[in-house]
């Protein structure tokens, strides 16, 4: 049988961001890609719903916190951007949860940060597949 | 949403996710993914009591 051309790793990095599993659809494993897209979305889906904060943390909304603190803050904004296409449709429609209106619903804060999570172990997945595949 | 729907959640997600990665059966993945929630829950309870008795 003819072995097939293997995926880039740039293609299976912009699938796999932009729409959640993606990477598993390109190298053929169409149940996982199936199984994290629900997965991301949902966690996506439940903090929004929760209303979860999502912009980048201004400085005024980190006024008091240690420098840790405000490092932590930022790099959970920059984790939940990581859900890709999720991310980017509640972008364009206007969903725009600050920092400090998110405080107050910390389960939504988590659940966004938990679907960037999801989404990188679902390319980090694919990647590791796709070499052990090669 | 209350907070013991709030875990299960996160642990029917998290389980979920780390069954669904790697090579497995089907079987393997169910398995995997019971196991996981188990633990979730089992922790989530622990760390509960744990700050119990911490605490009161």
């Amino acid at each position: 049988m003819k072995k097939s051309r293997p995926v880039p790793v740039i293609a299976l990095a912009i699938a796999g961001w932009l729409v959640p599993g993606g990477g598993y659809l390109l190298i053929g494993r169409k149940q996982q890609f199936v199984l994290f897209l629900l997965l991301v979305t949902i966690a996506f889906a439940a903090g929004v719903a929760l209303q979860g904060g999502m912009l980048w943390p201004q400085d005024a909304e980190l006024h008091g916190l240690d420098g840790f603190t405000s490092l932590l803050a930022q790099a959970g904004t920059l984790v939940k951007m990581l859900a890709g296409g999720p991310y980017l449709l509640a972008r364009c429609l206007d969903y725009s949860q600050t920092f400090v209106q998110g405080r107050l619903h910390e389960y939504g804060t988590i659940l966004l940060v938990m679907a960037g999570l999801l989404n990188v172990l679902a390319l980090a997945d694919a990647w590791e597949l796709r070499k052990a595949e090669q | 949403m209350s907070h013991p729907a709030y875990t299960l959640l996160m642990a029917v997600l998290v389980a979920g996710a780390g069954a669904v990665t790697g090579s497995r059966t089907g079987r393997e993945r169910v398995y995997a993914a019971a196991y996981m929630f188990l633990v979730c829950i089992a922790s989530v309870v622990a760390g509960g009591w744990f700050m119990y008795l911490v605490h009161g």
